[in-house]
């Protein structure tokens, strides 16, 4: 395999005043219970704000992490193979975005971060640099107060939305963190020979499955390894994707990501669900979501 | 629903691997995952099963090509068949993957197809879901003895439920199908007019007729009572716009009680945007 320059190029602790909330408004006085009170700016909706209310949390503030990675390839790759310098480099890039969005949530007294959306942009050109962010809102404990011992050392991050923190919460689990699985996995060109022999049949390319099953059940196994790290007792919401990035097609990168949850048993609540009908006209769902190339789309969360 | 036999022989390594690292042994009790939504992982079990694990099978299949005539309607029965065999395979290697787990289902199952630029006419067939077991025990593999297939999300799974039903398999007829070209004076002749084209018309009404029929056949070999949730799709793939694969996809399902009823709902008006 060729060789790889991954490097963290910048970050935003550079850039960034301490002195300051992101809202721009200075640092409330701590463990005073505070008479001054700051504004807060999230990314809630309003359900999501009534909900995380309801819950008995508050929101403390927009939040995110930044990191910027050059992700290009240096050499030439040959073979089918994982690319594990690659693996590690996008692995490291995005813990790296979602650290710093954990050390933001503990400056702000956040015991957890909900929301949190991982994106990856590239920077463009032939720079073959990308920019990982996560973005989320940090949430507490009503009337609690900043940098108090009842704050946990690492908050936990979420994807999952303010209702749907509210639901678990009202279930009796609780998310534990976010985790997430990378394999990057070259992909060999088909050699003329092979794809004269193959043209006119229908056939599976049992090589190619293999190697490509075998890339997404890797990233799998990864996240499983970080949520058993975390002692969880499940994961749910995961997603699985493909990117090629700035690498062309021949090499694709198997990201799965989803949230660790675990059981709080004196907080379970019966939830006793009743059939309700909407007066509102129901948008008929993509009938092509089931298959093919669509985005999946589910009945209403 | 796939008909063939569950073997491990076509998992990779690392699946079992990821497999058997969610079972609970000596010393830990073991890990879920799943694709559910909070909403879906609630009502999986209300409806008492809990997850296991995300299961997932996959096939990269090339999609050969089939001569036809120009002028005529017909199926190109090999690639009808080709695309059937590839959704199969990544069934099947999934079902597998539920068995290693032991589980008594699959919910929430999604086939998807995924194009690669290096593989023209190949692509990757995907069958994804998590597989569920029942929190109490009780019989809910198929007659033949796998674990059921289901494309209903979470909470259509208990509402199914609720109404004394289980779901059984995943079903799927598929027919591609090639509409005939117009030839040209005929084109020429008719082009100011509004009317309808009988000879589009009767192909497309056939290749339908025959992806449901084909459906309805697998869910009767399950021994099924009816098919839910039934979505019909047509779709070119990449296969240039007058060939079109009809794909009509449902869960089958079976009574389990005798009494089917289902709670009055309530009448809400959403406050949601």
């Amino acid at each position: 395999m060729g060789s790889i320059a991954a490097q963290l190029v910048s970050s935003h602790e550079d850039v960034v005043d301490h002195t300051k909330t992101s809202a721009g408004a200075p640092v409330p006085p701590t463990g005073s219970g505070g008479d001054v009170e700051a504004s807060v700016t999230t990314d809630l909706s309003v359900d999501e704000w009534l909900l995380v209310d309801d819950s008995g949390y508050e929101p403390c503030g927009l939040l995110f992490g930044v990191a910027v990675f050059h992700i290009g390839l240096v050499g030439v790759l040959t073979g089918n193979g994982e690319v594990d310098t690659l693996s590690s480099a996008l692995l490291r890039a995005r813990e790296l975005a979602t650290g710093k969005l954990q050390a933001e949530a503990r400056r702000v007294g956040a015991t957890g971060v909900v929301g949190v959306r991982l994106s990856i942009d590239q920077l463009g050109g032939k720079s073959h640099l990308a920019r990982f962010m996560a973005i989320g809102t940090g949430i507490r404990p009503k009337g609690a107060a900043v940098g108090t011992e009842s704050q946990p050392a690492t908050p936990f991050l979420t994807a999952l939305s303010g209702q749907e923190f509210a639901l678990l919460l009202r279930g009796g689990f609780l998310p534990v963190g976010l985790v997430m699985g990378v394999c990057v996995y070259h992909v060999r060109r088909l050699g003329p020979l092979t794809w004269l022999r193959t043209y006119s049949q229908s056939i599976e390319m049992s090589a190619y499955t293999s190697a490509l099953y075998a890339a997404r059940e890797l990233a799998m196994v990864r996240l499983q390894a970080e949520a058993l790290g975390l002692q969880a007792e499940g994961v749910v919401g995961m997603t699985t994707s493909e990117l090629s990035h700035v690498w062309g097609s021949h090499v694709i990168e198997f990201f799965a990501m989803g949230t660790a949850i675990t059981s709080l048993p004196d907080r379970q609540d019966l939830l006793d669900p009743t059939f309700v009908l909407s007066a509102r006209d129901n948008v008929v769902s993509d009938p092509g979501a089931i298959l093919g190339d669509d985005e999946r789309t589910r009945d209403d969360k | 629903m796939s008909g063939h036999e569950p073997s491990t022989e076509g998992l990779p390594q690392e699946a079992l691997e990821r497999l058997h690292e969610l079972e609970a042994t000596g010393g830990t009790l073991g890990l879920f995952t799943s694709d559910l939504s909070v909403n879906e992982f609630m009502l999986v079990r209300e409806a008492g099963f809990r997850p296991r694990g995300l299961v997932f099978g996959s096939s990269i299949f090339h999609v050969g090509i089939q001569g036809r005539r120009w002028g005529k309607n017909v199926e190109l029965g090999k690639l009808t068949e080709a695309l059937y065999s590839a959704r199969e395979l990544a069934m099947t290697r999934m079902e597998e993957e539920a068995d290693v787990l032991g589980a008594d289902g699959i919910v929430g199952v999604r086939l998807d197809i995924k194009y690669y630029d290096w593989g023209k006419h190949s692509a990757e067939f995907i069958a994804i879901g998590t597989a569920v077991s029942a929190t109490e025990g009780g019989d809910w593999r198929t007659k033949r003895g796998l674990p059921f297939t289901s494309d209903l999300s979470g909470q259509d799974f208990w509402t199914l439920l609720q109404t004394g039903y289980a779901p059984l398999g995943l079903v799927l007829g598929n027919c591609v199908y090639h509409v005939g070209h117009r030839n040209a004076i005929g084109a020429i002749n008719q082009y100011p007019r509004s009317m309808e084209q009988p000879k589009i018309t009767q192909a497309l009404y056939e290749a339908r007729e025959l992806a449901m029929a084909r459906m309805q056949d697998e869910a009767s070999s399950l021994g099924a009572e009816g098919v839910v949730g039934v979505q019909l799709v047509e779709k070119s793939h990449m296969m240039g716009s007058h060939i079109i694969e009809f794909l009509a996809v449902g869960t089958a399902v079976r009574p389990i009680s005798g009494e089917h009823s289902l709670a009055l709902p309530q009448l809400t008006l959403s406050l949601d945007s």
